[in-house]
């Protein structure tokens, strides 16, 4: 086998406690500090060792896996729609979107004679509810991003938003967290049949855009705000491409690769909408693009809405004879990979099947976990508040990275 | 279990020629190309041998795939395992993706039926971002990527034994978990309780 | 305290002097105590209820009439909690801190005067005796810091020594350019000789300092870096619990009071009321606790500030706050303090 380096060797055998004490690197006495699993700011259980120098952060190794629930491993147990739910829990603030990438690559499965279409309604729906929950995850970001810099209110007024919002996709789906509702075909439940749904939908967008101004008014001509995340966590633009970086981080250094535009899927295509960037991807560049993906996402959901009303959509939102009407036993063969624009990043499930109930592979491709690993990168030379808003900058959900 | 599939119309027919940048790999490094298919989705995938995929992955990102968008392992359970690689092109503009992908496959067994552990190259030199995902691999698979600076386990702890993703896995009798010097021993009692 | 004295002296006839001032002592100190404590712990439910506001919620609202009750629950929960001390902890350095803190913020309160005649004293170095023994207890920061043996309280408890060391000499510059109007050093006589004219006219400049280094010393946010929840855990309080923790945390919100009473003080008027030339009524309408009644004002609106600052704004990044401390505001303070001096001998001033 050609290689550089002969690995095996290198594989640890017998667990190593590593214990926590200063190290000498280069003539420096560096102190180990392990934010650890338990932390009011790491987004989760996430650890991470960091070394340091004073307070500048020489190095910080992330540690992973206190969440892992092999959700991957459970999915050749299951049934193909059984995994669904699953989904849901990985990256559990904008699981519409888990759904979706899951639902479009085994659709790919069972895709074939005709009636094998998601019908024009249920795009629509499905598009609705997924930037919907986008409009969640950036809201519940920024509030626990301003937290984690020591702000304490504009927490208290992102989820006030994020609320509504919630309450909205509780009427469609019954779950304010893990919705459980897309399906293969289309999704689970039509619009509710209340007839103020929608114009209730629609006053709350009315009003978003002018709720975003009011947060960037709070903060953006903040000086410290500004002070503390302008210049923290740079990453320049070959760094986000050679780390594998997609999403808001991506866009912040000026490619405008939204998925959602280069590739679309569902009816993206149909819609017009701008994709923000930012021309540094720094804490603050990350922030500004969030920002206007809010305020983005509120301008596709408006016209989704408008089409719905106002066009005569074919179809049911769940084809009841879509995969020969057995929904809930598909049999799916073959192999795919299908990638969505998810708030963090590229998701996309790979499936394999060979025409059984159960899978042979669902890889999830979670963005959480390809974004993560640049946190070094962004955070070596820089002090440990920096490290903070670094991480916080990169969106994880520890759901996602661990699965 | 990837196959190589025929579309429903060209049924009959031979199978699908790669085209495009497939082909020009296949041109460029014969000897590491060992077949081409084209999965479900419709996306072409380059099968790449298992000590061709370094040099395949650096065509790929000198020839513009400078994402690394997926780095999948899988075990079908009966003859193979195998890596599915997928690089994408930064775009600016709408409509302007491009993709490519490959695969790396690996059988259980030789030709004279003994036991393969899976290997391959690991493709961290050209692409950073996959540091974590070959340690992912590593860890629920056993694939071990020669190469990789630190191919240790990311989701298990430290110490575990066996490979959790294989369909051969068996979960271990004991865990042994060591903390400041003294052991912790959980066993697992017959009726599969702790 | 001289009157404390005489007061015991009349109700207990024919106990000799010295125990007499000995028991209004002890009084004297167990008043201040109380105060303070009392003082604290409403400001945490005070706090509380201010933020839940500016945040769209209610605050604590259960506990008593509309929740005023709250601190009480909540020291009541704490006293009843296990007093953990960390096996390795340095004993004598964690287990002094708590008290050090308490003790020297506690007792730098004695001079601060409420009303004309509502003083614990009025010593003639009154506001040195207050600058001297605020200066001491970021001590107790520093202690608790070491002492705890954890990472995170060491962060906490070097922070905390950075920014006070930097913060103590614009404070004390500014609180100076007061001195040199005043010429007296005893805080009654500082609150009397703003009589026609608050001092925060003259000194606007120095009332923006004080008030800014005033919240840095006291560790309050945009600069509460010795306690950041978001990056240390907890800071220097991370291995205290029970009644421990109880008192460090009193002793933050007290300290909100403290500053703004010593900003009332200094800059405000005190317990002077304003407009007394043109509305003499001001000044007398609820008789002898009319002084009190003022004061209480201003310095809640003062804190009223504080609270809002603490709820709107981020925290600011270590070493920012010290750039800003030694090129910004020493500087400025020091001009302050030389104008000041000029206008003082040139008679525009005092």
């Amino acid at each position: 086998m050609v290689g550089a380096r002969d690995v095996r060797d290198q594989i640890p055998a017998t667990f190593d406690a590593g214990r926590l004490k200063t190290v000498k690197v280069d003539d420096r006495h560096l102190m180990e500090l392990n934010m650890g699993p338990q932390h009011p700011s790491t987004h989760g259980v996430l650890r991470l060792k960091v070394k340091l120098d004073g307070e500048i952060v020489v190095d910080v190794e992330p540690i992973i896996g206190y969440l892992h629930r092999s959700s991957e491993k459970l999915a050749e147990n299951m049934n193909w729609v059984k995994f669904i739910p699953l989904t849901d829990r990985m990256d559990y603030l904008s699981a519409m979107h888990n759904n979706h990438g899951y639902v479009l690559a085994v659709e790919q499965l069972l895709g074939g004679p005709d009636e094998q279409v998601v019908s024009e309604r249920a795009e629509h729906i499905r598009v609705f509810a997924a930037e919907m929950s986008r409009l969640c995850n950036h809201l519940f970001w920024m509030g626990t991003f301003m937290l984690d810099m020591g702000a304490l209110t504009p927490l208290f007024y992102a989820l006030r938003e994020r609320e509504t919002a919630l309450g909205f996709l509780e009427e469609l789906c019954g779950a304010r967290l893990t919705f459980n509702y897309f399906r293969f075909g289309g999704v689970k439940f039509d619009l509710p049949d209340d007839p103020t749904y929608l114009p209730r939908v629609k006053t709350f967008l009315a009003d978003m855009p002018s709720k975003v101004d009011e947060y960037q008014r709070l903060l953006k001509r903040n000086d410290i705000l500004v002070g503390r995340l302008r210049g923290t966590g740079p990453l320049s633009r070959d760094e986000v491409l050679d780390w594998g970086i997609t999403g808001p981080m991506l866009r912040a250094s000026g490619v405008a690769h939204d998925l959602r535009k280069v590739a679309p899927y569902s009816i993206y295509k149909e819609l017009d909408f701008d994709v923000p960037t930012a021309t540094e991807s720094d804490c603050y560049g990350r922030l500004v693009v969030r920002w206007a993906e809010m305020v983005q996402s509120v301008r596709i959901v408006q016209q989704v809405i408008d089409r719905i009303e106002k066009r005569d959509l074919e179809g049911l939102h769940l084809n009841p004879d879509y995969a020969g009407g057995k929904i809930l036993r598909v049999k799916a063969k073959g192999e795919a990979y299908s990638r969505i624009e998810h708030p963090k990043g590229e998701y996309g499930c790979h499936v394999i099947g060979d025409g059984k109930l159960q899978p042979i592979r669902v890889k999830v491709r979670a963005p959480s976990f390809a974004n993560l690993q640049v946190l070094p990168i962004m955070a070596r030379g820089q002090k440990i508040a920096d490290l903070i808003a670094s991480l916080g900058s990169i969106d994880i959900v520890l759901g996602d990275v661990d699965r | 279990m990837p196959e190589e599939k025929k579309p429903a119309q060209d049924a009959g027919e031979a199978a699908p020629r790669p085209d495009g940048d497939h082909r020009a790999l296949a041109e460029a490094s014969p000897d590491d190309v060992s077949g081409y298919a084209v999965l479900e989705d419709g996306v072409p995938v380059t099968e790449v041998r298992a000590d061709g995929i370094f040099s395949a992955a650096r065509w790929a990102r000198d020839h513009g795939y400078r994402i690394l968008s997926l780095l999948s392992a899988y075990d079908d359970g009966k003859t193979e395992f195998g890596v599915l690689y997928a690089f994408v092109k930064p775009a600016n503009t709408p409509g302007d993706f491009a993709e490519m992908r490959l695969k790396v496959r690996m059988p259980r067994k030789d030709e004279a039926g003994n036991d393969l552990e899976p290997e391959c190259q690991s493709i961290v030199d050209v692409f950073s971002a996959a540091d974590w995902q070959e340690r992912e691999m590593y860890d629920l698979y056993g694939i071990v990527f020669h190469g990789h600076p630190a191919l240790r386990r990311i989701f298990m702890p430290e110490g575990w034994s066996g490979f959790p993703h294989r369909k051969d896995y068996r979960e271990p009798e004991q865990f042994i978990a060591m903390r400041d010097g003294e052991d912790i021993v959980l066993k697992t009692q017959e009726d599969g309780s702790w | 305290m001289a009157s404390l004295t005489s007061f015991i002296d009349q109700i207990l006839p024919g106990t000799p002097h010295w125990l007499d001032a000995t028991i209004a002592a002890v009084l004297g100190s167990v008043i201040v105590f109380t105060v303070v404590l009392t003082i604290g712990g409403l400001f945490t439910f005070v706090f509380r209820r201010i933020f839940a506001r500016m945040g769209n919620r209610s605050g604590p609202n259960r506990v008593g009439p509309n929740g005023w009750f709250q601190f009480l629950a909540d020291g009541l929960k704490l006293i009843s909690k296990e007093d953990v001390r960390p096996a390795r902890a340095d004993r004598l350095a964690w287990g002094l801190a708590a008290y050090v803190a308490v003790a020297f913020t506690v007792v730098a309160w004695a001079p601060i005067p409420w009303s004309e005649d509502i003083y614990f004293t009025n010593i003639g170095t009154g506001v040195l005796f207050i600058l001297a023994l605020s200066a001491v207890a970021p001590l107790g920061e520093m202690l608790a810091g070491w002492g705890s043996n954890n990472k995170y309280s060491l962060y906490g408890g070097i922070r905390a020594a950075a920014l006070d060391v930097s913060y103590e000499i614009p404070l004390l510059f500014a609180v100076g350019s007061v001195i040199l109007i005043t010429g007296s050093l005893a805080t009654q006589d500082i609150v009397t000789e703003q009589a026609g004219l608050w001092f925060i006219v003259p000194q606007l400049l120095g009332f923006v300092i004080f008030f800014i280094t005033g919240l840095a010393k006291a560790g309050l946010v945009p600069t509460d870096l010795a306690e950041a929840e978001s990056e240390l855990v907890a800071g220097f309080t991370t291995e205290y619990s029970g009644m421990r923790f109880g008192m460090l945390f009193v002793v933050l919100f007290s300290n909100v009071f403290f500053i703004s009473a010593l900003t009332t003080m200094l800059y405000l008027g005190g317990w002077q009321a304003p407009f007394v030339e043109w509305v003499p009524f001001l000044g007398g309408f609820l008789g002898p606790v009319t002084g009190l009644f003022w004061f209480v004002l201003k310095a809640g609106l003062v804190s009223f500030v504080v609270f809002w600052v603490w709820t709107t704004l981020p925290r600011v990044r270590v070493d920012q706050y010290l750039n800003v401390a030694w090129k910004i505001i020493l500087p400025l303070s020091i001009l302050n303090f030389v104008g000041t001096a000029v206008m003082v001998r040139t008679g525009v001033l005092g």
